[in-house]
This record gives C-alpha cells, sequence and structure tokens, in this order.
C-alpha cells in the first residue's frame, strides 16, 4: 500500500478488506501486525484490533520491543499466519531490528511459504530493493529487503516535491499515491545484480540479508540486491 | 567536555524503576562539573516509548540540567540538526531500559553505536538501566524476551554484565551456567546497585538502596565463584540508634 487501510484513515478499509479477500477460500484467516517500523507504538497496535477484532480473522501482533511480557516463537507464530501485515513508521529501524532478531529469514521463508505479506509507508517500502524513507531526519533513499530487487517510493501525494529522487537508471520506478497499491505482478522488470559480498553482514559468515546468497532458504540461493549500505550515510 | 571515559551502569534503578528515590539520577549529575549538565535521554530499547520520555523530562527539570532526548524512531522531529553533534554536545547520556537487541540493532543503523564510542573517549558520562546497561559490556546475558539467553554488547568494557540480578533469580542460574560454557567474566548487579567504570577498571559500585550490592562474577577451574562487592550507599546513613533516641527525647 502506498499508505492507507487502518492506521492511516479511520473509516476506508477498502485496502484491508482486499488483502482479507486474498485469504478468502482458507481457514478463517489469522493476520499478524508487525508494527516494529513504528516502535511497536500502543496507539497501531490498539487500532489494528480496532479494525480487525469485528472481521472474520484472527487478529494478532506481535512486538518485538515487548516479547517478555508475551514470549512465543516468532518464527512458528508468523509462519502460522495468512497474513503479515507490517505497519509504518521508520523502515530503517524496522529492517534493523528484524536482523538483529533474525526476522528477516522468518519473514522470508512466510513469504515462499504463501503466507500473504501487505504493509503501508515502511511496511511496503520495506519488500524493495530500496525506497525513499525520512527514517534518518530528512527523505533519502534506502536499501529495503529487497525481495523484489526494485525501487519504491509511498505516498507520493503527501511528501514534499523533493521527496521524489531519482532513481538509479536501470531501476523499475513504482510510485503510488496514498491508498493504491501494488501486487508483485505489477513489478514487470527487476534490477539485476550481481550476488558480491554483502556489507550488511553483522557476524562473520553471514550475510543479514536474506536476499543473500549464504541466507537460509528452503529453495536455495536468492539472488542479492547487491545490499547497498543499510547503515545511515554520515 | 573532557576527561576519562566513564560509565555508569545500572543494575536496576534511576527514575524510571525507582519512583521518589533520586540518588542513583543525582550520583550520574553529580559526576559532571556544570551547574546545569547537558543530559541526553536515549529511549531506544523501549522503541522510544512516549511515556517513557515524558517520565525523564518529569524527572530531570529545566532547572537541575538541560535535558533533551533522541528519537531515532521520529528523527524528522526532535532535535534539529545533526544527531552526532547533539550527542557530543552533553555531558551525560542517559539509555533507557527494554530491548537491548532491538537497541543494538537501532543504534548500527543510525550509526550511533560509533558517536557513543566516540563520547565515551571524549568523557562524555554514559549511563543507563537494564538494556541501558548491559549494551556498555561485552556480553551480557538478557531475559527481555522470555529465558535467559547470552547477548553480545557494544564492547567497550571488556566484561560481561547480568542486571536485575536479585530480582530475577532465574538470570542468576542462566549468567552461571553461561560463564561455564565459555562467557567472559563479569559482574552481577543489582536492581538499586550501579558499576562506576573510569576508563575500563570499575572505580566504584553505588547503591541507592541500602541493601543492593554488586558481585564480581567468574569462572575458575570449572567452578563459578561470586565475589560480593561492597557497596558506597548514596543516601543518608540513618542516626546511630541511641543518638536517634537522645533525639527524640
Amino acid at each position: 500500500m502506498g499508505g492507507g487501510g487502518f492506521s492511516t484513515s479511520a473509516s476506508d478499509y477498502a485496502l484491508d478488506d482486499y488483502v482479507l479477500g486474498l485469504a478468502s477460500g482458507r481457514r478463517e484467516p489469522r493476520i499478524c501486525l508487525l508494527p516494529t517500523a513504528g516502535g511497536d507504538a500502543q496507539d497501531q497496535i490498539v487500532r489494528f484490533h480496532a479494525a480487525f477484532d469485528d472481521r472474520p480473522c484472527v487478529p494478532s501482533y506481535l512486538s518485538l520491543f515487548r516479547l517478555g511480557q508475551k514470549p512465543i516463537s516468532l518464527r512458528e507464530h508468523l509462519l502460522d499466519q495468512d497474513i503479515v501485515y507490517v505497519g509504518g513508521g521508520s523502515m530503517l529501524n524496522m529492517l534493523a531490528i528484524w536482523r538483529a532478531h533474525d526476522l528477516d529469514a522468518v519473514m522470508r521463508e512466510a513469504w515462499e511459504a504463501g503466507v500473504i505479506l501487505c504493509g503501508l509507508s515502511a511496511g511496503s517500502m520495506c519488500w524493495f530493493g530500496g525506497g525513499i524513507t525520512s527514517s534518518t531526519g530528512r527523505l533519502a533513499p534506502a536499501a529495503g529487503w529487497a525481495c523484489w530487487t526494485g525501487p519504491i517510493a509511498c505516498t507520493t501525494t503527501t511528501r514534499p516535491a523533493g521527496g521524489r529522487r531519482s532513481w538509479p537508471r536501470s531501476a523499475t520506478r513504482l510510485c503510488r499515491r496514498d491508498g493504491a497499491r501494488t501486487t508483485a505482478s505489477d513489478s514487470c522488470s527487476r534490477v539485476k545484480s550481481s550476488p558480491t559480498s554483502c556489507p550488511r553482514a553483522r557476524r562473520p559468515g553471514r550475510c543479514a540479508s536474506p536476499a543473500s546468497p549464504t541466507a537460509r532458504s528452503p529453495n536455495g540461493p536468492f539472488r542479492c540486491g547487491g545490499c547497498p549500505a543499510d547503515r545511515a550515510p554520515r | 567536555m573532557e576527561g576519562a571515559p566513564q560509565i555508569v551502569a545500572f543494575g536496576g534503578g534511576g527514575f524510571s524503576m525507582e519512583a521518589g528515590n533520586p540518588l542513583m539520577d543525582a550520583y550520574v549529575l553529580g559526576l559532571v562539573d556544570r551547574e546545569r549538565p547537558r543530559v541526553c535521554f536515549l529511549p531506544s530499547a523501549s522503541g522510544d516509548a512516549d511515556h517513557y520520555i515524558v517520565r525523564f523530562f518529569r524527572h530531570f527539570p529545566a532547572d537541575r540540567c538541560e535535558p533533551s532526548h533522541v528519537s531515532l524512531f521520529r528523527r524528522e522531529r526532535g532535535i534539529g540538526g545533526d544527531l552526532r553533534e547533539h550527542l557530543l554536545a552533553q555531558d551525560v547520556i542517559y539509555v533507557g531500559g527494554g530491548s537491548v537487541i532491538s537497541l543494538l540493532g537501532v543504534w548500527q543503523a543510525h550509526r550511533v553505536d560509533e558517536v557513543l564510542h566516540e563520547a565515551w573517549q571524549r568523557g562524555i558520562v554514559l549511563c543507563g538501566l537494564s538494556a541501558g546497561s548491559l549494551c556498555w559490556f561485552s556480553e551480557g546475558v538478557t531475559a527481555f524476551h522470555g529465558a535467559p539467553e547470552p547477548v553480545a554488547g557494544l564492547g567497550f568494557l571488556p566484561y560481561s554484565n547480568a542486571v536485575h540480578y536479585d530480582g530475577e533469580p532465574a538470570r542468576q542460574g542462566a549468567y552461571h551456567r553461561f560463564l561455564a560454557e565459555g562467557m567472559r567474566a563479569g559482574y552481577g548487579c543489582q536492581d538499586g546497585a550501579a558499576l562506576h567504570f573510569r576508563g575500563t577498571e570499575l572505580a566504584r559500585v553505588v547503591a541507592s538502596r541500602r541493601e543492593a550490592c554488586a558481585y564480581h562474577v567468574a569462572c575458575v577451574d570449572g567452578q563459578v565463584i561470586e565475589t560480593a562487592l561492597a557497596a558506597d550507599y548514596l543516601g543518608k546513613e540513618p542516626a546511630a540508634p541511641a543518638l536517634a533516641d537522645a533525639l527524640a527525647a
């Protein structure tokens, strides 16, 4: 989602309905909110439950900042979902925290297992090779999770004009307005890059990117999006 | 400011754990030779929880210090200007509790880890409780996510660390086990006690509660040995009974 859904529009649930509809035909869909990008802000969690508690689904949320209050296996819980809904906020922080908790590999596993991944703003850009984020206090390009190796810009109607940066020439351009969505099939051309050494690695011998050649993946190596440095510029 | 690197690592305490007991926070402010020390709160381990930030400002009022906070989740708001510049202009950097794993992840993403090292080297006092205490050490025990588990910190202090060393018995058992399995020697610090390091040497153990203390904990020849470290109580000692009686008479 470029923006929209329960957390940005109190009365417009069309995008949320669409996502729930994708999981129809399955059991009563299990939908889990990951509010990591917002620092697990309570208001986002409350609004999520207000929006989904009365719908035909089983809502839950995972707070990585308050796991001690509800110790569960992150992997088991996420793989048991039909939909993982990622909230907005700081994409830079969210991806860093996912990596710190080894959640990036789990998310990839969930995606490959057919769990529907959705989200808005940071929760939308994160699936792409990169995006425009204000995570560092000013609008700047940042690396995403690279499950699709193209960049994206969210909420183009609400960003100042300077927010639209020029993309790498070879990259797919996907810019969306608030309330619009894109599915994977719209991402028609992908950036190709070679799986080289990954500066994201936090530990020797381990690439922190799920899209890297060394990451755990049931389907074997996945092309690394080049792993642009995920640390904020100095 | 320039001075010896200092870290005050609370086992647990300060404004967020000891309502009505200002001793620990006052001790940290007292380390700074400035009438109104510049104190910056880093609530990253809590996800920059609003209520935590509000409590910080309530307990560090502007008539005692120059308080500020850095929210890494909302960098477009809050301090204007450069993050590094702001942190290096402080006298004290106070790190809140929460998830140490998330804390370190976020700091690394924003390069705060590098800035904190520079701040430490320059003599800016680094302090914090719980996650904000564990983070300074090479290794530690976190139980924030359920069962206690080992965690790697920033490594400014080449020891291990276990916080809340009295309040959560499971931590002590887990710490001993990790030490026996090869975790480096270090410190267990109770709630209400703090380890004050100058450079990488433990200079003093202080306590905001009379009964609180800390331990040096090491594994020697396969056996974990705890050595109690006397703590200096920061409050006033009660008058001797005879004197108290005389005063009451």
